[in-house]
Protein backbone atom coordinates (compact mmCIF):
# COMPACT_ATOMS: atom_id res chain seq x y z
CA UNK A 1 0.00 0.00 0.00
CA UNK A 2 1.36 3.27 -0.98
CA UNK A 3 0.54 6.52 0.92
CA UNK A 4 1.55 10.27 0.14
CA UNK A 5 0.77 12.34 2.77
CA UNK A 6 1.70 16.54 2.85
CA UNK A 7 4.00 17.73 5.14
CA UNK A 8 2.44 20.33 6.94
CA UNK A 9 -0.37 17.97 8.40
CA UNK A 10 1.95 15.30 9.22
CA UNK A 11 5.85 15.25 10.73
CA UNK A 12 8.29 12.41 10.72
CA UNK A 13 7.44 11.70 14.14
CA UNK A 14 3.88 11.48 13.34
CA UNK A 15 4.74 8.68 10.66
CA UNK A 16 7.41 7.03 12.72
CA UNK A 17 4.09 6.91 15.74
CA UNK A 18 2.14 5.21 12.95
CA UNK A 19 4.80 2.51 11.80
CA UNK A 20 5.29 1.60 15.90
CA UNK A 21 1.46 0.94 16.08
CA UNK A 22 1.68 -1.73 13.41
CA UNK A 23 4.83 -3.16 15.08
CA UNK A 24 5.68 -6.38 14.04
CA UNK A 25 2.94 -6.93 11.28
CA UNK A 26 4.11 -4.68 8.49
CA UNK A 27 7.26 -2.79 7.21
CA UNK A 28 6.61 1.03 6.56
CA UNK A 29 8.67 2.29 4.29
CA UNK A 30 9.46 6.28 4.17
CA UNK A 31 10.97 8.67 1.85
CA UNK A 32 10.65 12.16 1.47
CA UNK A 33 10.21 15.29 -1.28
CA UNK A 34 9.77 19.23 0.19
CA UNK A 35 6.05 18.67 -0.11
CA UNK A 36 5.27 15.59 1.09
CA UNK A 37 6.35 12.17 2.42
CA UNK A 38 5.89 9.11 0.25
CA UNK A 39 4.91 6.03 2.96
CA UNK A 40 4.77 2.45 1.14
CA UNK A 41 3.43 -0.50 3.94
CA UNK A 42 4.48 -3.88 3.28
CA UNK A 43 2.61 -6.34 5.95
CA UNK A 44 4.83 -9.07 6.88
CA UNK A 45 2.65 -11.72 6.11
CA UNK A 46 -0.17 -12.43 2.94
CA UNK A 47 -2.94 -10.00 4.16
CA UNK A 48 -6.41 -9.70 1.88
CA UNK A 49 -6.96 -6.01 0.64
CA UNK A 50 -9.24 -5.62 2.99
CA UNK A 51 -6.63 -6.47 5.97
CA UNK A 52 -4.13 -4.45 4.07
CA UNK A 53 -6.64 -1.46 3.88
CA UNK A 54 -7.38 -2.06 7.39
CA UNK A 55 -3.30 -1.73 8.00
CA UNK A 56 -3.15 1.17 6.47
CA UNK A 57 -6.22 3.05 8.32
CA UNK A 58 -4.27 2.08 11.81
CA UNK A 59 -1.06 3.74 10.41
CA UNK A 60 -2.87 6.89 9.23
CA UNK A 61 -4.96 6.82 12.84
CA UNK A 62 -1.81 6.54 15.11
CA UNK A 63 -0.45 9.60 12.83
CA UNK A 64 -3.00 11.70 13.16
CA UNK A 65 -3.64 11.13 16.26
CA UNK A 66 0.10 11.95 17.14
CA UNK A 67 0.30 14.92 15.36
CA UNK A 68 -2.85 16.11 17.23
CA UNK A 69 -1.50 14.87 20.67
CA UNK A 70 1.96 16.74 20.09
CA UNK A 71 -0.39 20.32 19.30
CA UNK A 72 -2.09 19.68 22.03
CA UNK A 73 0.59 18.77 24.50
CA UNK A 74 2.70 22.11 23.10
CA UNK A 75 -0.10 24.54 23.40
CA UNK A 76 -0.78 23.14 26.90
CA UNK A 77 2.84 22.87 28.26
CA UNK A 78 2.89 26.11 30.12
CA UNK A 79 0.55 24.35 32.11
CA UNK A 80 1.34 21.16 32.03
CA UNK A 81 5.41 21.81 33.04
CA UNK A 82 4.54 24.18 36.13
CA UNK A 83 3.21 20.76 37.60
CA UNK A 84 5.50 18.61 36.63
CA UNK A 85 8.74 20.47 36.48
CA UNK A 86 8.84 20.48 40.15
CA UNK A 87 7.30 16.86 40.34
CA UNK A 88 10.50 15.37 38.51
CA UNK A 89 12.72 17.98 40.16
CA UNK A 90 12.26 17.30 43.16
CA UNK A 91 12.33 12.99 43.14
CA UNK A 92 10.08 10.40 44.85
CA UNK A 93 12.03 10.97 48.02
CA UNK A 94 11.56 7.62 49.77
CA UNK A 95 10.65 7.30 53.46
CA UNK A 96 13.62 7.71 55.57
CA UNK A 97 14.68 5.16 57.94
CA UNK A 98 12.87 5.24 61.22
CA UNK A 99 14.28 7.37 64.08
CA UNK A 100 13.36 4.57 66.68
CA UNK A 101 15.55 2.02 64.79
CA UNK A 102 18.70 4.26 64.36
CA UNK A 103 18.46 5.41 67.77
CA UNK A 104 17.85 2.10 69.77
CA UNK A 105 19.57 -0.72 68.12
CA UNK A 106 17.49 -3.00 70.53
CA UNK A 107 13.89 -2.26 68.84
CA UNK A 108 15.63 -3.02 65.67
CA UNK A 109 16.55 -6.24 67.06
CA UNK A 110 12.75 -7.03 68.56
CA UNK A 111 11.10 -6.31 64.97
CA UNK A 112 14.04 -8.09 63.53
CA UNK A 113 12.38 -10.99 65.84
CA UNK A 114 8.89 -10.46 65.67
CA UNK A 115 9.87 -10.93 61.93
CA UNK A 116 11.32 -13.73 61.90
CA UNK A 117 8.51 -15.34 64.38
CA UNK A 118 5.95 -14.28 61.78
CA UNK A 119 7.76 -16.55 58.91
CA UNK A 120 8.26 -19.20 60.69
CA UNK A 121 4.76 -19.63 61.91
CA UNK A 122 3.49 -19.09 58.16
CA UNK A 123 6.05 -21.69 56.97
CA UNK A 124 4.30 -23.70 59.41
CA UNK A 125 0.88 -23.09 57.84
CA UNK A 126 2.29 -25.22 54.58
CA UNK B 1 -16.87 11.39 15.77
CA UNK B 2 -16.04 13.90 18.91
CA UNK B 3 -17.44 12.58 22.02
CA UNK B 4 -17.43 16.21 22.78
CA UNK B 5 -20.59 18.24 22.72
CA UNK B 6 -21.59 21.46 20.75
CA UNK B 7 -23.86 24.12 20.33
CA UNK B 8 -26.57 23.91 17.28
CA UNK B 9 -26.41 27.89 17.94
CA UNK B 10 -23.35 28.96 19.73
CA UNK B 11 -24.30 31.67 22.61
CA UNK B 12 -23.28 35.28 21.90
CA UNK B 13 -20.43 35.88 23.99
CA UNK B 14 -18.61 39.21 25.64
CA UNK B 15 -14.79 38.74 26.00
CA UNK B 16 -13.53 38.68 29.74
CA UNK B 17 -17.21 38.07 31.05
CA UNK B 18 -16.86 34.30 31.73
CA UNK B 19 -14.16 32.55 33.22
CA UNK B 20 -11.87 29.79 31.59
CA UNK B 21 -14.28 27.21 31.98
CA UNK B 22 -15.20 23.68 29.76
CA UNK B 23 -19.04 22.92 28.75
CA UNK B 24 -20.45 19.97 28.22
CA UNK B 25 -24.53 19.65 26.94
CA UNK B 26 -26.61 16.98 29.12
CA UNK B 27 -29.68 16.54 27.53
CA UNK B 28 -31.85 20.40 27.85
CA UNK B 29 -28.83 21.62 30.53
CA UNK B 30 -25.29 23.01 30.51
CA UNK B 31 -23.09 21.89 32.58
CA UNK B 32 -20.01 24.17 33.30
CA UNK B 33 -16.65 22.78 35.14
CA UNK B 34 -13.28 24.43 36.04
CA UNK B 35 -9.82 23.27 36.13
CA UNK B 36 -10.07 22.60 39.70
CA UNK B 37 -13.83 20.96 39.63
CA UNK B 38 -15.92 23.29 40.89
CA UNK B 39 -19.39 23.06 38.59
CA UNK B 40 -22.41 24.77 37.78
CA UNK B 41 -25.61 22.89 36.04
CA UNK B 42 -27.46 25.66 33.97
CA UNK B 43 -30.43 25.82 31.52
CA UNK B 44 -29.26 26.94 27.74
CA UNK B 45 -30.65 30.77 28.25
CA UNK B 46 -28.95 30.83 31.57
CA UNK B 47 -25.78 29.55 29.80
CA UNK B 48 -26.47 32.54 27.09
CA UNK B 49 -27.00 34.92 29.98
CA UNK B 50 -23.66 34.08 31.72
CA UNK B 51 -21.23 33.99 28.63
CA UNK B 52 -23.04 37.58 27.65
CA UNK B 53 -21.95 38.72 30.82
CA UNK B 54 -23.64 39.05 34.55
CA UNK B 55 -23.79 41.80 36.70
CA UNK B 56 -24.51 41.72 40.49
CA UNK B 57 -28.12 42.03 40.56
CA UNK B 58 -28.66 38.75 38.41
CA UNK B 59 -30.09 35.66 40.27
CA UNK B 60 -26.80 33.99 38.65
CA UNK B 61 -24.59 36.14 40.18
CA UNK B 62 -24.46 34.52 43.81
CA UNK B 63 -24.34 31.00 42.45
CA UNK B 64 -21.62 31.26 39.74
CA UNK B 65 -19.28 34.06 41.69
CA UNK B 66 -18.03 32.03 44.73
CA UNK B 67 -17.66 29.00 42.20
CA UNK B 68 -15.25 31.39 39.84
CA UNK B 69 -17.01 31.28 37.13
CA UNK B 70 -17.06 34.78 36.37
CA UNK B 71 -13.60 36.60 35.20
CA UNK B 72 -14.61 40.02 36.70
CA UNK B 73 -15.04 39.13 39.96
CA UNK B 74 -12.34 35.68 39.83
CA UNK B 75 -10.38 35.32 43.38
CA UNK B 76 -6.90 34.25 41.89
CA UNK B 77 -5.82 33.62 45.95
CA UNK B 78 -8.54 30.61 45.89
CA UNK B 79 -7.89 29.55 42.69
CA UNK B 80 -4.00 28.95 42.98
CA UNK B 81 -4.85 27.50 46.64
CA UNK B 82 -7.39 25.41 44.56
CA UNK B 83 -4.87 24.52 41.94
CA UNK B 84 -1.76 23.65 44.41
CA UNK B 85 -4.43 20.66 46.30
CA UNK B 86 -5.78 19.13 43.09
CA UNK B 87 -3.00 19.39 41.25
CA UNK B 88 0.27 16.77 41.28
CA UNK B 89 1.69 19.77 42.89
CA UNK B 90 0.44 18.13 46.38
CA UNK B 91 0.61 14.32 45.38
CA UNK B 92 2.48 12.33 48.02
CA UNK B 93 2.74 9.01 46.29
CA UNK B 94 1.37 6.37 45.16
CA UNK B 95 -1.43 5.53 47.70
CA UNK B 96 -2.67 2.08 46.90
CA UNK B 97 -0.54 -0.95 46.43
CA UNK B 98 -2.10 -3.93 44.05
CA UNK B 99 -0.23 -7.28 45.74
CA UNK B 100 -1.10 -10.16 43.11
CA UNK B 101 -0.08 -13.20 45.47
CA UNK B 102 -0.42 -16.21 42.87
CA UNK B 103 3.03 -17.75 42.76
CA UNK B 104 4.19 -15.35 45.61
CA UNK B 105 6.74 -17.02 48.63
CA UNK B 106 7.13 -15.76 51.79
CA UNK B 107 10.27 -14.00 51.28
CA UNK B 108 8.93 -12.46 48.23
CA UNK B 109 5.70 -11.25 50.27
CA UNK B 110 8.39 -10.04 52.91
CA UNK B 111 10.11 -7.80 50.63
CA UNK B 112 6.79 -6.43 48.62
CA UNK B 113 5.64 -5.05 52.46
CA UNK B 114 8.88 -3.53 53.00
CA UNK B 115 8.70 -2.08 49.51
CA UNK B 116 5.34 -0.61 49.73
CA UNK B 117 6.62 0.61 53.40
CA UNK B 118 9.44 2.66 51.93
CA UNK B 119 6.88 4.44 49.68
CA UNK B 120 5.82 7.74 51.41
CA UNK B 121 1.61 9.19 51.59
CA UNK B 122 0.03 10.00 54.79
CA UNK B 123 -1.46 6.07 54.29
CA UNK B 124 -1.35 2.99 52.77
CA UNK B 125 -3.26 0.41 51.15
CA UNK B 126 -2.42 -2.86 50.18
CA UNK B 127 -5.13 -4.70 47.85
CA UNK B 128 -4.01 -8.80 48.14
CA UNK B 129 -5.53 -9.93 45.21
CA UNK B 130 -6.05 -13.80 44.72
CA UNK B 131 -7.79 -16.43 43.03
CA UNK B 132 -8.11 -19.08 46.01
CA UNK B 133 -7.37 -18.27 49.67
CA UNK B 134 -6.38 -21.84 50.09
CA UNK B 135 -3.89 -21.67 47.39
CA UNK B 136 -1.62 -18.82 49.03
CA UNK B 137 -2.93 -18.69 52.82
CA UNK B 138 -0.40 -18.38 54.17
CA UNK B 139 1.36 -15.82 52.45
CA UNK B 140 -1.94 -13.87 53.26
CA UNK B 141 -1.64 -14.57 56.79
CA UNK B 142 1.85 -13.05 56.62
CA UNK B 143 1.22 -10.10 54.73
CA UNK B 144 -1.62 -9.28 57.20
CA UNK B 145 0.33 -9.42 60.38
CA UNK B 146 3.42 -7.79 59.06
CA UNK B 147 1.86 -5.37 56.99
CA UNK B 148 -0.64 -4.47 60.85
CA UNK B 149 3.05 -4.09 62.47
CA UNK B 150 4.81 -2.08 59.61
CA UNK B 151 1.93 0.40 60.58
CA UNK B 152 2.11 0.49 63.82
CA UNK B 153 5.81 0.92 63.62
CA UNK B 154 5.49 3.63 60.92
CA UNK B 155 2.79 5.42 62.42
CA UNK B 156 0.97 5.33 59.35
CA UNK B 157 -2.86 4.27 59.10
CA UNK B 158 -2.88 0.97 56.47
CA UNK B 159 -5.63 -0.11 54.91
CA UNK B 160 -5.66 -3.95 53.89
CA UNK B 161 -8.37 -5.30 51.31
CA UNK B 162 -8.65 -9.32 50.19
CA UNK B 163 -9.63 -9.66 46.83
CA UNK B 164 -10.52 -12.88 46.10
CA UNK B 165 -13.30 -15.27 44.64
CA UNK B 166 -13.57 -17.91 46.78
CA UNK B 167 -12.19 -18.12 50.41
CA UNK B 168 -13.89 -20.37 53.52
CA UNK B 169 -15.55 -18.78 56.32
CA UNK B 170 -12.40 -19.32 58.62
CA UNK B 171 -10.63 -17.39 56.46
CA UNK B 172 -12.76 -14.78 56.04
CA UNK B 173 -13.10 -14.47 59.88
CA UNK B 174 -9.40 -14.27 60.20
CA UNK B 175 -9.46 -11.10 57.60
CA UNK B 176 -12.26 -9.39 59.49
CA UNK B 177 -10.76 -9.73 63.02
CA UNK B 178 -7.56 -7.80 61.58
CA UNK B 179 -9.15 -5.35 60.14
CA UNK B 180 -9.39 -6.50 56.11
CA UNK B 181 -11.66 -5.62 53.87
CA UNK B 182 -13.05 -8.64 51.91
CA UNK B 183 -13.99 -8.16 48.70
CA UNK B 184 -15.78 -10.35 46.55
CA UNK B 185 -14.56 -11.11 42.50
CA UNK B 186 -18.26 -11.49 41.05
CA UNK B 187 -19.46 -12.44 37.81
CA UNK B 188 -22.61 -10.70 37.05
CA UNK B 189 -24.93 -12.48 34.33
CA UNK B 190 -28.30 -12.72 33.35
CA UNK B 191 -30.73 -12.06 36.07
CA UNK B 192 -30.10 -12.51 39.79
CA UNK B 193 -30.95 -15.47 42.10
CA UNK B 194 -31.79 -13.39 45.27
CA UNK B 195 -31.28 -16.90 46.98
CA UNK B 196 -27.94 -17.55 45.93
CA UNK B 197 -25.35 -16.36 48.43
CA UNK B 198 -22.26 -15.25 47.13
CA UNK B 199 -19.15 -17.55 47.89
CA UNK B 200 -18.07 -15.52 51.40
CA UNK B 201 -19.27 -12.20 53.41
CA UNK B 202 -17.00 -9.74 52.00
CA UNK B 203 -18.12 -5.60 52.38
CA UNK B 204 -16.95 -4.59 48.68
CA UNK B 205 -17.93 -6.86 45.42
CA UNK B 206 -15.33 -6.12 42.31
CA UNK B 207 -18.03 -7.12 39.43
CA UNK B 208 -17.24 -8.08 35.97
CA UNK B 209 -20.61 -8.15 33.65
CA UNK B 210 -21.04 -11.55 31.83
CA UNK B 211 -22.53 -10.21 28.55
CA UNK B 212 -26.39 -11.48 29.48
CA UNK B 213 -26.29 -9.53 32.43
CA UNK B 214 -29.67 -7.54 33.04
CA UNK B 215 -31.71 -6.08 35.67
CA UNK B 216 -29.17 -3.56 36.98
CA UNK B 217 -31.69 -2.82 39.99
CA UNK B 218 -32.29 -6.23 40.52
CA UNK B 219 -28.44 -6.84 41.34
CA UNK B 220 -27.94 -3.86 43.14
CA UNK B 221 -30.78 -5.18 45.67
CA UNK B 222 -28.73 -8.71 45.50
CA UNK B 223 -25.50 -6.66 46.91
CA UNK B 224 -27.37 -4.76 49.03
CA UNK B 225 -29.64 -7.99 50.56
CA UNK B 226 -25.80 -9.63 50.88
CA UNK B 227 -23.92 -7.24 52.84
CA UNK B 228 -22.00 -5.52 50.06
CA UNK B 229 -21.21 -1.79 50.51
CA UNK B 230 -19.85 -0.91 47.53
CA UNK B 231 -19.69 -1.98 44.18
CA UNK B 232 -17.35 -1.71 41.27
CA UNK B 233 -19.32 -2.96 37.92
CA UNK B 234 -16.28 -3.80 34.93
CA UNK B 235 -17.46 -3.81 31.67
CA UNK B 236 -17.60 -7.56 30.16
CA UNK B 237 -15.37 -6.16 27.34
CA UNK B 238 -13.68 -2.86 26.52
CA UNK B 239 -14.97 -2.70 23.03
CA UNK B 240 -17.85 -0.14 21.37
CA UNK B 241 -20.57 -3.08 22.29
CA UNK B 242 -19.36 -3.17 25.73
CA UNK B 243 -18.89 -0.15 26.55
CA UNK B 244 -22.30 0.72 25.24
CA UNK B 245 -23.79 -2.00 27.16
CA UNK B 246 -22.40 -1.58 30.24
CA UNK B 247 -23.27 2.26 30.09
CA UNK B 248 -26.91 1.15 29.68
CA UNK B 249 -26.44 -1.58 32.68
CA UNK B 250 -24.40 1.31 35.45
CA UNK B 251 -27.08 3.89 34.45
CA UNK B 252 -29.76 1.31 35.87
CA UNK B 253 -27.50 0.23 38.94
CA UNK B 254 -26.82 4.44 39.73
CA UNK B 255 -30.66 4.81 38.95
CA UNK B 256 -31.33 2.60 41.99
CA UNK B 257 -28.74 3.96 44.03
CA UNK B 258 -30.32 7.47 43.51
CA UNK B 259 -33.82 6.14 44.11
CA UNK B 260 -32.90 4.19 47.26
CA UNK B 261 -29.92 6.27 48.66
CA UNK B 262 -31.15 7.31 51.95
CA UNK B 263 -31.85 3.92 52.96
CA UNK B 264 -29.59 1.80 51.04
CA UNK B 265 -25.94 1.36 52.15
CA UNK B 266 -24.30 0.42 49.14
CA UNK B 267 -22.26 3.24 47.10
CA UNK B 268 -20.99 3.03 43.64
CA UNK B 269 -17.19 3.16 43.38
CA UNK B 270 -16.78 4.59 39.84
CA UNK B 271 -18.34 7.21 41.29
CA UNK B 272 -16.46 7.54 44.38
CA UNK B 273 -13.13 7.08 42.37
CA UNK B 274 -14.11 9.64 39.65
CA UNK B 275 -15.53 12.39 41.96
CA UNK B 276 -12.95 12.44 44.07
CA UNK B 277 -11.34 15.24 41.47
CA UNK B 278 -7.93 14.23 41.89
CA UNK B 279 -6.12 12.67 39.10
CA UNK B 280 -4.24 10.42 42.09
CA UNK B 281 -7.06 9.05 43.58
CA UNK B 282 -8.37 7.74 39.96
CA UNK B 283 -8.13 3.84 40.85
CA UNK B 284 -5.59 2.30 38.61
CA UNK B 285 -3.98 5.22 37.81
CA UNK B 286 -0.15 4.21 37.15
CA UNK B 287 2.31 5.07 39.57
CA UNK B 288 0.12 8.04 40.81
CA UNK B 289 -2.62 6.44 42.30
CA UNK B 290 -1.23 2.64 42.39
CA UNK B 291 1.74 0.19 41.76
CA UNK B 292 1.23 -3.41 41.31
CA UNK B 293 4.20 -6.42 42.60
CA UNK B 294 3.24 -9.87 40.75
CA UNK B 295 3.71 -13.44 42.58
CA UNK B 296 7.76 -13.36 40.60
CA UNK B 297 8.64 -9.94 42.31
CA UNK B 298 8.19 -7.55 39.50
CA UNK B 299 6.97 -4.04 40.36
CA UNK B 300 4.69 -2.60 37.82
CA UNK B 301 3.24 1.07 36.96
CA UNK B 302 -0.16 -0.75 37.96
CA UNK B 303 -2.65 -3.93 38.35
CA UNK B 304 -3.66 -3.70 35.09
CA UNK B 305 -0.02 -3.43 34.06
CA UNK B 306 1.43 -6.68 35.24
CA UNK B 307 3.05 -8.78 33.06
CA UNK B 308 3.42 -6.20 30.37
CA UNK B 309 7.62 -5.73 30.00
CA UNK B 310 7.40 -2.36 28.91
CA UNK B 311 5.33 -1.60 32.01
CA UNK B 312 7.45 -3.35 34.75
CA UNK B 313 9.65 -0.62 37.07
CA UNK B 314 12.19 -3.41 38.37
CA UNK B 315 11.93 -5.82 41.03
CA UNK B 316 11.08 -5.59 44.92
CA UNK B 317 14.84 -7.09 45.62
CA UNK B 318 16.99 -4.29 43.58
CA UNK B 319 14.48 -1.19 43.11
CA UNK B 320 14.35 1.67 45.19
CA UNK B 321 11.20 3.81 45.20
CA UNK B 322 13.41 6.76 45.24
CA UNK B 323 14.50 5.27 41.56
CA UNK B 324 11.46 5.69 40.18
CA UNK B 325 11.41 9.12 38.53
CA UNK B 326 14.36 7.98 36.59
CA UNK B 327 12.80 5.09 34.35
CA UNK B 328 11.04 5.88 31.24
CA UNK B 329 8.09 4.03 31.70
CA UNK B 330 7.49 6.11 34.98
CA UNK B 331 7.63 9.18 32.67
CA UNK B 332 5.83 7.84 30.05
CA UNK B 333 2.61 7.08 32.15
CA UNK B 334 2.64 10.04 34.40
CA UNK B 335 2.70 11.89 31.09
CA UNK B 336 0.18 10.36 29.01
CA UNK B 337 -1.92 10.25 32.45
CA UNK B 338 -2.30 13.97 32.40
CA UNK B 339 -5.53 14.82 30.92
CA UNK B 340 -3.71 18.20 29.16
CA UNK B 341 -1.88 16.12 27.22
CA UNK B 342 -4.42 14.25 25.62
CA UNK B 343 -6.84 15.45 22.50
CA UNK B 344 -10.47 15.49 23.96
CA UNK B 345 -9.40 15.36 27.46
CA UNK B 346 -8.14 18.79 27.37
CA UNK B 347 -11.13 19.92 26.17
CA UNK B 348 -13.45 18.02 28.00
CA UNK B 349 -15.93 19.48 30.84
CA UNK B 350 -15.09 16.38 33.05
CA UNK B 351 -11.19 16.76 32.70
CA UNK B 352 -11.01 17.72 36.70
CA UNK B 353 -12.51 14.31 37.30
CA UNK B 354 -11.70 11.91 34.89
CA UNK B 355 -8.78 9.60 33.15
CA UNK B 356 -8.15 6.20 31.21
CA UNK B 357 -5.21 5.10 33.15
CA UNK B 358 -2.23 4.65 30.49
CA UNK B 359 -1.85 0.85 30.92
CA UNK B 360 -5.65 0.67 30.12
CA UNK B 361 -4.88 2.49 27.13
CA UNK B 362 -1.92 0.01 26.29
CA UNK B 363 -4.01 -3.06 26.77
CA UNK B 364 -6.55 -1.94 24.45
CA UNK B 365 -5.08 0.52 22.49
CA UNK B 366 -1.74 -0.24 21.96
CA UNK B 367 0.13 2.80 23.33
CA UNK B 368 0.00 4.41 26.99
CA UNK B 369 -1.53 7.38 25.36
CA UNK B 370 -4.01 5.75 23.54
CA UNK B 371 -6.49 7.41 20.86
CA UNK B 372 -9.23 8.87 23.31
CA UNK B 373 -11.94 9.73 20.04
CA UNK B 374 -12.31 6.02 19.59
CA UNK B 375 -11.46 4.63 23.17
CA UNK B 376 -14.31 2.34 24.77
CA UNK B 377 -12.73 3.10 28.05
CA UNK B 378 -13.21 6.93 27.86
CA UNK B 379 -16.70 6.11 26.90
CA UNK B 380 -17.40 3.89 29.69
CA UNK B 381 -15.74 6.83 32.36
CA UNK B 382 -18.02 9.54 29.98
CA UNK B 383 -21.37 7.25 30.51
CA UNK B 384 -20.41 7.31 34.37
CA UNK B 385 -20.14 10.94 34.57
CA UNK B 386 -22.90 12.39 32.46
CA UNK B 387 -25.16 10.03 34.37
CA UNK B 388 -24.14 11.18 37.69
CA UNK B 389 -23.32 15.25 36.88
CA UNK B 390 -26.74 15.35 34.80
CA UNK B 391 -28.53 14.76 38.10
CA UNK B 392 -26.65 16.94 40.16
CA UNK B 393 -29.09 19.96 41.12
CA UNK B 394 -31.66 17.40 42.28
CA UNK B 395 -31.33 17.47 45.73
CA UNK B 396 -31.63 13.33 46.07
CA UNK B 397 -28.53 13.43 44.19
CA UNK B 398 -26.57 15.66 46.16
CA UNK B 399 -27.51 14.03 49.42
CA UNK B 400 -26.58 10.69 47.94
CA UNK B 401 -23.10 12.40 47.39
CA UNK B 402 -23.40 14.09 50.70
CA UNK B 403 -23.82 10.75 51.98
CA UNK B 404 -21.24 8.90 50.23
CA UNK B 405 -18.68 11.81 51.83
CA UNK B 406 -18.23 13.31 48.01
CA UNK B 407 -17.01 16.69 48.20
CA UNK B 408 -19.05 18.52 45.32
CA UNK B 409 -18.39 21.86 45.95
Amino acid sequence: MKLKLGRPLYSAESLAAGALALGTRAQVFVSESKAAFSVEIKPAAKTSPAGLLALGGEFLNEALNHEYRQRVVRANAPLTQAVFAPLFAKGFPAVPADPLEELEPQVKADRARDLAELLAQARSMK
Amino acid sequence: MSKLTAFERPPKARPGAAAPHQFRLLGKKVLITDEHGRWALLTRSEYDRFVAGIGPEDPLWPVLQPRGFLAGAFDFDAAARRQFERSLLSWKGPGSHALLLDGMDLDGARRTVEFVFSCPGPQLTLELIFDDADAVWPVVWFIVQYARRKGEWSRRPVFLIARARTMSPDQADFLRSHGVTRCADLALDGKPDMSKAPAFRAQRARARLGPGAAEPAAWARWLEKWGFESARLLPASLDEKGAAAFASFHSGFLGWLLEHGEESNLRDEWVLGLLGGRLWNLPGMDVLEQLAYDGAGRVYTSEAAAGDAELALGSVSTLRYQDLPRLPATGAVIAASHPDNQPLCAQCAYRPFCAVPPSINKNYQGSVWGQTPSSAACSVQMGIMDRILESLNDEKCLNLLNKWSVDMV
